[in-house]
């Protein structure tokens, strides 16, 4: 059998797991937005904590990190543990969005924007920033797969027929139940993601000679890639900064992650989520980096960063099951993804446009149907703009700093998300003055390739519209009312639980 | 007497500013495995560890 023929055989086996697993999940499914959307908030913890770790880690892991690591040493592996670190905002956050989502029925963190600061505007405006930045992110994700099929089969599966695949099965298993069986596959996705990382580290460690050796040789051989700002003076703080601010507010700023605060099922599940999903993340991040590093020695000179990990795959130390093994657990990471952000765009559009601006008297049914018929819609432009991207080169067009450009319109929203929760003061034409502000910035900046004495789009976006946020809040008038029932309830609830 | 969440908001912010500091301006151009790669692991331990040490306080 050629190498296509074998890689399409590991994608149709995974297929298969995937459909039945979604398919035992629809058994479950009841009525409303709540149950399609959040699972009825009854997520048990373990479920909770793998869905979270699959929507948040990618094929920006093993495909983007590892080229960043590959091109830029270990310059990436201070950005995605900063990442990392960044979750410390979820020990503030994670209980207030879940307290005030069951208290007040939230389905979209634009929900709980719309009701706090009572404008249907702030929802909308965020919904749209949602819906214009994490189509490059998706993109980003269609991407991976594509470049990783194209490369395992020497060439035999077109990046295009990848993108196509894997925009098929975002569909079907966001349409199928909903966050369950998002959930549900989400969760045989991370575990596929993790074993199969796992197994081929040790397999790359035992070609390099070991991990003493490898260290060794390394530090020989590439000792430039362990500096900082490393050989190549790539890693500028300004840099750093422009591709970490967007990463340390992530669990804020995506909504297809914030979300997740909503649906575990108790206390005890949401601490399950939050400690399960740092310990996962913490190996991922490590064997993504190493990866990355192994590629550096063993296949040195690539034209593209993105395709050492395809390349590491196809060589013949690898057996052939492990590395389709690790192919199908990069498609996993990806596909668990975009499935999320198809789910939450869908839900924003239906909650916080469709309801929150066109039709405020919609009934739930309605809502729902209007939410369910985006999906397909939001996945078509995702593939598209892969495709566009697919035949472009550079630093700008890598997976990794792809996704960050993504995340940093997506920033624009977390002065909002601060002050809903901490500022009485804050007012809704503060809110959407800053997002639209921000978001505007960043656009013009990225469109332009500007950035004013070196600072990334990202950075200047976020200080723009927090000084808007605040300047605009002090002048306008605050919903009072609203923020005194809405914050005190939270004090009474956070300081019962032990929580800060 | 200082809340614990000040406490908190105050640590998290001596560890991002530790994040920059140290990589660029103590151990950045120590080109071994012990430079800024074992302080970042280090980094995100303790970062991880504070975490922990806060939200298996909560309570139903």
């Amino acid at each position: 059998m050629s190498g296509a023929a074998w890689a399409w055989l590991a994608v149709g086996l995974y297929v298969v797991l995937g459909f039945a697993i979604a398919l035992a999940a629809r058994r479950h499914v009841g009525v409303g937005m709540s149950e399609f959307f959040l699972a009825d908030r009854r997520v048990g913890g373990f479920i909770s904590a793998l869905t979270y770790s699959a929507t948040t880690y990618s094929a920006f892991m093993l495909v983007g990190l590892a080229g960043l690591s590959y091109t830029g040493g270990v310059g990436a592996l201070g950005f995605e543990l900063t990442y990392l670190g960044g979750l410390f905002l979820a020990v503030f956050f994670l209980p207030r969005f879940w307290f005030a989502g069951r208290r007040y029925g939230y389905i979209t963190p634009m929900d709980l924007l719309t009701d706090r600061y009572q404008s249907r505007a702030v929802g909308a405006v965020a919904a749209v920033l949602a819906l214009v930045f994490l189509v490059p992110y998706s993109a980003a994700q269609l991407l991976g797969i594509g470049l990783l099929l194209n490369g395992l089969s020497g060439g035999g599966i077109p990046v295009l027929a990848g993108i196509l695949v894997a925009t098929l099965l975002a569909i079907a298993w966001s349409r199928i139940a909903g966050l369950r069986s998002v959930a549900w596959t989400d969760a045989f996705q991370a575990l596929v993601m993790i074993l199969s990382a796992c197994v081929l580290l040790v397999v790359i460690m035992a070609e390099l000679g070991g991990p003493g050796s490898f260290l060794a040789r390394f530090e020989a051989e590439h000792a430039g890639l362990l500096t900082i700002p490393s050989g190549s003076g790539m890693w500028s703080i300004n840099m750093f900064l422009g591709l970490t601010l967007p990463w340390f507010f992530f669990c804020l700023s995506n909504p297809q992650v914030s979300q997740r605060f909503f649906i575990p099922s108790s206390v005890k599940a949401m601490k399950q989520m939050l400690g399960g999903f740092l310990v996962f993340g913490f190996i991922y991040t490590l064997i993504s980096v190493l990866w990355g590093l192994g590629a550096r020695m063993l296949a040195p000179g690539l034209s593209n960063a993105d395709m050492a990990t395809p390349t590491l795959l196809a060589m013949p130390f690898i057996p052939k099951a492990l590395a389709l093994l690790a192919m199908v657990g990069i498609m996993a990471a990806a596909v668990s993804t975009i499935d999320s952000i198809l789910l939450t765009l869908s839900s924003v559009w239906a909650r916080d446009i469709y309801r929150g601006v066109f039709n405020r008297g919609a009934g739930e049914e309605k809502e729902l149907r209007m939410g369910q018929w985006v999906i397909p819609m939001m996945a078509v432009i995702a593939l598209v703009f892969a495709w566009q991207v697919s035949s472009k080169s550079g630093l700008d067009f890598m997976i990794a700093p792809l996704s960050s450009a993504a995340s940093a319109g997506l920033l624009m929203v977390v002065p909002s998300i601060f002050g809903a929760f901490y500022w009485r003061r804050a007012t809704a034409t503060g809110a959407v003055a800053s997002i639209l502000s921000g978001a505007v910035l960043v656009l013009v900046l990225q469109v332009t390739g500007m950035k004013p004495l070196g600072w990334w789009p990202g950075v200047w976006g976020f200080v723009v519209c927090s000084i808007v946020f605040v300047g605009v809040s002090l002048v306008t008038r605050a919903p009072l009312d609203k923020a005194d029932e809405f914050l005190s309830y939270l004090k009474e609830r956070l300081s019962s639980g032990k929580f800060v | 007497m200082v809340s614990k969440s000040k406490i908190a908001w105050t640590w998290l912010a001596l560890l991002v500013v530790l994040d920059l500091v140290f990589p660029w301006g103590v151990v950045g151009s120590t080109p071994r495995f012990t430079g800024p790669f074992l302080f970042w692991v280090l980094w995100t331990l303790v970062a991880i560890a504070s975490m922990f040490v806060l939200f298996l306080r909560w309570r139903e």
